[in-house]
């Protein structure tokens, strides 16, 4: 039989141990810890008090595995420790009665500074109490546990149990209250100190007990770490702060907004939006930031969100500096949906300055000077609001993908396009621009033609026709460099890889043929003179032929020309040598595209005439005679009289012809002021006419290329529904082109009648004719 | 000149009235003998009774049948002028009945082959259109609105396509083109003209 120990007499020394621990004051208490009231050694015997006390109470001579293994099946009084459990219980709750009873005689600031000072030096005991009962938490808290005995908890929650419901609960209506009356001074603008806020919280995350999970924990392993949940702290504090947060800002957001300016408001709402954060950085816990937040967000941003906008579309307008709008966009960015309208309004905003500015432009035709004011109008909308896009709404890709949207509508779509009823002017307008940087005379260079052409870029990316810039862009590309009028082979190739970069290696190929060609030419013509030199053949004038590939050219022989002896025999020498070169293939003139010159002999001085081929051929006849008529060099030329016409005047109104009665005669006392003389000047309604040929062209390509698309389509699926192959046509064509869906239809059509395709037994189905 | 259909008692009487009304010198009935037909039949070449006849004879063209066209009158029995009377009403009937087959040919009939047309002229298939739902039993509740928008948008030609897609259109789209669907397939003139007839409404 064990010694009787009596329970009393344990008591006694641990409850006389525990005043001391409990009442100590925390100011006395040493850096290492421990209490001062309290020495090491004190601290050491009240543990082995509880451990004495346990294990002899069981029994002294049965070792301490042996005694774990037999506890199992140990019944509830027979569980060691539990009247040293049951005795330190009733001793906590006796003492936050009483510090209870003093705490309820306070209020506000002084309530939450005493409570602080309170919990500061409870928490800091529980370690030390729980570690002086340890001994009950290896043994008798588990088996209590484990028998379903209720209110049996390890030391350490046990002590934070009894503050919460003993002290806390009958407590918590004024503690909260004079916390919220804090917050409200602090909102006001008096100053306070946070820290009894602080440690309030703290103290109220600190009770949320986990029971559950504290019953697993000590069941599985007997090493215990207390678990925390945010129970109460939620249920006590937050909630109610939450409720307060909203209402306070409710109230105030609408007499702000009533009185003041709304710019004042967004100013003021997003400082107080900062504070809030602060609060919650300063005295609570961090999980609380985001519900802050979203109660600010409800009442300072959603609740005033059409007055916000209202104000933002006045701040477009206005164009006032990017201080207020970009307030605002911050303000609004809280709660994304809210930014929507703001990114419609601007949207339309930018679409209309753009329209507007294009308007303002004039009449625009479609010369280089139009060409010019028109993609540097739209260059400079562009920039306007890429900075305002960086400089108030941080680059937000919303606004960007707004701005994007604007432009693109407007290039489209504006005065100028809607002359013609389409959108393919302003790729004409386009390529004319780039004509005009890229040909020679043109003034811009260096870097800042890189720069210029990147720009293009970015209008030229905004194109939905880029089939018809493609068009434009390849007359110019061929008169400069049919014409050697290039300013620069490296920004020509380096435009080209813009191009490519933008719209494919498909877009460009025809382009980079004509490159080709070029270099072809240079090598060929050499070779040529080399033959001749060889062959002991003198031309007797210099002659220069450029080979270009029919199809990748805009070219066709189209002007007949009986050439003056001196050419046919150049023509007839180089036909032979290129037939000997390539066989096989045909060489066709395009006459209308050479150019000559002829020194004169019958004049004072010297004179150089750049002439076109028509010119030279009406005026090398004059080597035979002085005069001629009309017809007769109508017959002689076999110009057709469309083009001989203009030609002649040309001469006429230069004066180097005189005429009486449809007479040509040449003009010997000719003179001017310069040697070399370009009298091949441009005939102005054959500029029109070609634009119109051009845009005529690319639509009829366009027909070509839509139609061809379909049957690609149709012959790869063989049957497919209307719905489907009007899709992945605009798929397969938007690249280059934004196709009409009336025009799919009547290309459509169009094939049904060919009987390419015909309807299937679906009516909304088509189906493929091999 | 012998024909292996002259065999039967029957045929004889078809192909005799075949000759006279046939051309002198090619074994076709043509301009001249159609009039004639016509005289005699006492209806007006432009008869809707016309079209349903050269139809069941499945004539090419206007204005001409062959021997063998010619032939599909024996199902109606017909050795006389008389008989030939008699059918008209019953063929008639079977072209109402078998109206889609009848419809589609009244295109093909239209078009003036000699002339190389592969595309009816609006002219003519505003009067083929006339012709074709003159019938009290096949009427077209669109077919004023319809062809009052062709002339108005002086359309030029009709394609084979469209008209035969009038008929669907015509059978299955009531009066206001209320379930219309301009996502359906339909030719583009009959988006046009439902978005005209809208239009007008809205004004």
């Amino acid at each position: 039989m064990a010694a009787t120990i009596d329970i009393r007499q344990t008591w006694a020394v641990l409850s006389l141990g525990l005043d001391k621990i409990l009442n100590a004051d925390l100011r006395a208490s040493s850096n290492s810890g421990t209490i001062k009231a309290l020495e090491k050694t004190d601290y050491i015997e009240l543990y082995h008090e509880v451990f004495g006390y346990c294990t002899k109470s069981s029994s002294g001579s049965r070792p301490l595995g042996a005694m774990q293994a037999g506890a199992r099946s140990q019944s509830a009084d027979k569980i060691y420790g539990k009247d040293i459990y049951d005795k330190l219980k009733d001793f906590l709750i006796e003492h936050n009665k009483k510090k209870l009873s003093a705490l309820s005689q306070l209020r506000g600031e002084e309530l939450l500074n005493t409570y602080r000072h309170e919990w500061g030096l409870y928490d800091f005991t529980r370690t030390i109490i729980d570690n002086i009962f340890s001994y009950l938490n290896k043994h008798c808290v588990p088996r209590a546990i484990e028998a379903d005995m209720p209110g049996y908890f390890d030391i350490y929650t046990l002590t934070v149990f009894v503050w919460r419901e003993y002290l806390f609960k009958p407590l918590h209506e004024k503690l909260v209250e004079s916390a919220l009356e804090m917050v409200r001074q602090d909102r006001n603008g008096v100053q306070i100190r946070t820290s009894a806020l602080k440690a309030f919280t703290a103290s109220l995350v600190a009770m949320g007990l986990d029971d559950k999970e504290n019953v697993q924990g000590l069941v599985g392993r007997v090493e215990f770490k207390p678990k925390v949940n945010l129970d109460v702290y939620e249920q006590y504090f937050e909630r109610p702060y939450l409720a307060e947060t909203r209402a306070f800002y409710q109230k105030e957001s609408i007499s702000f907004a009533d009185a003041g300016s709304l710019a004042d408001f967004v100013k003021k709402a997003l400082v107080r939006v900062e504070e809030e954060e602060d609060r919650v950085h300063q005295f609570m816990h961090e999980s609380t930031g985001i519900k802050v937040a979203e109660e600010c967000n409800k009442v300072l941003v959603v609740m005033h969100q059409d007055a916000l906008n209202n104000e933002a579309s006045v701040l477009l307008e206005t164009e006032k500096d990017e201080a207020d709008l970009k307030r605002l966009y911050t303000l609004l960015r809280r709660v994304p949906e809210t930014l929507k309208p703001l990114r419609d309004q601007v949207e339309k905003h930018i679409a209309q300055h753009a329209r507007s500015a294009i308007d303002a432009c004039g009449k625009l035709g479609a010369s280089s000077e139009d060409a010019r004011k028109f993609v540097e109008t739209l260059l400079q909308v562009h920039e306007k609001y890429l900075k305002q896009i960086n400089l108030a709404f941080e680059n937000d890709t919303l606004f960007v993908e707004a701005m994007d949207k604007a432009l693109k509508d407007v290039v489209n779509r504006n005065a100028v396009t809607a002359n013609g009823r389409n959108s393919t002017r302003s790729p004409e307008l386009l390529a004319k621009y780039c004509d005009s940087l890229l040909k020679r005379g043109s003034k811009v260079e260096g870097e800042q033609l890189e720069r210029r052409l990147a720009q293009v870029m970015t209008i030229f990316n905004y194109l939905e026709d880029r089939d018809v810039f493609e068009k434009f862009y390849k007359k110019f590309l061929a008169k400069r460099l049919v014409t050697g009028g290039s300013a620069s082979d490296d920004a020509e190739a380096m435009f080209l890889s813009k191009l490519k970069a933008a719209s494919g290696h498909e877009y460009t190929h025809k382009l980079q043929r004509m490159f080709n060609d070029i270099g072809t030419s240079r090598e060929l013509n050499t070779k040529f003179k080399n033959h001749l030199r060889v062959s002991g053949t003198s031309l007797k004038v210099d002659f220069y032929v450029q080979v270009l590939t029919s199809h990748s050219w805009p070219f066709t022989a189209q002007l007949n020309v009986t050439l003056p002896p001196v050419l046919g025999r150049c023509l007839e020498r180089f036909s032979m040598f290129y037939q000997n070169e390539h066989q096989g293939r045909k060489l066709m003139w395009a006459y209308q595209l050479c150019k000559g010159e002829l020194l004169t002999h019958y004049l004072k001085k010297p004179f150089v005439f750049q002439a076109n081929l028509i010119q030279m051929a009406v005026l090398l006849l004059f080597n035979q005679q002085l005069s001629m008529s009309r017809s007769q060099i109508l017959e002689a030329t076999g110009v057709d009289e469309k083009s001989l016409k203009p030609q002649l005047d040309n001469l006429r109104k230069m004066k180097i012809f005189k005429e009486e009665n449809e007479v040509m005669t040449l003009n010997e006392k000719y003179s001017y002021k310069k040697l070399k003389i370009k009298i091949d000047q441009p005939v102005k309604s054959e500029q029109k006419e070609e634009s119109e040929t051009t845009h005529k062209m690319a639509m009829e390509d366009r027909k070509l290329v839509m139609e061809a698309c379909i049957v690609r389509i149709m012959k790869m699926r063989k049957r497919l529904s209307h719905t489907s192959l009007v899709q992945e046509v605009i798929e397969q064509l938007q690249s280059r082109f934004k196709p009409d869906v009336g025009m799919i239809k009547k290309s459509i059509e169009s094939l049904i009648d060919k009987e390419y395709l015909r309807r299937g037994q679906v009516r909304t189905e088509y189906e493929y004719l091999a | 000149m012998f024909r292996r259909s002259h065999g039967s008692g029957h045929d004889k009487a078809l192909n005799q009235l075949f000759d006279k009304y046939k051309e002198e010198r090619k074994d076709v009935i043509g301009i001249a003998g159609t009039e004639q037909l016509c005289a005699d039949l006492e209806v007006d070449p432009s008869d809707v009774r016309v079209l349903a006849f050269a139809w069941r004879l499945g004539a090419s063209k206007m204005c001409h049948f062959t021997r063998d066209q010619w032939a599909a009158l024996r199902d109606f029995g017909v050795k006389s002028v008389a008989d030939m009377k008699r059918a008209l009403p019953k063929i008639m009937d079977e072209a109402i009945a078998d109206f889609k087959s009848y419809y589609e040919f009244t295109y093909t009939f239209g078009l003036d082959v000699d002339r190389g047309e592969r595309t009816l002229p609006a002219e003519t298939a505003i009067a083929l259109w006339r012709l074709v739902f003159s019938d009290p039993r096949k009427q077209s509740v669109h077919l004023d609105s319809w062809l009052a928008f062709l002339e108005e948008k002086k359309v030029k030609g009709i394609s084979k396509d469209t008209w035969d897609l009038y008929l669907v259109f015509t059978e299955t789209i009531d009066k206001d083109c209320t379930n219309y669907d301009a996502m359906e397939a339909w030719p583009s003139l009959l988006d046009e003209y439902v978005e005209h007839l809208k239009g007008g409404e809205s004004q």
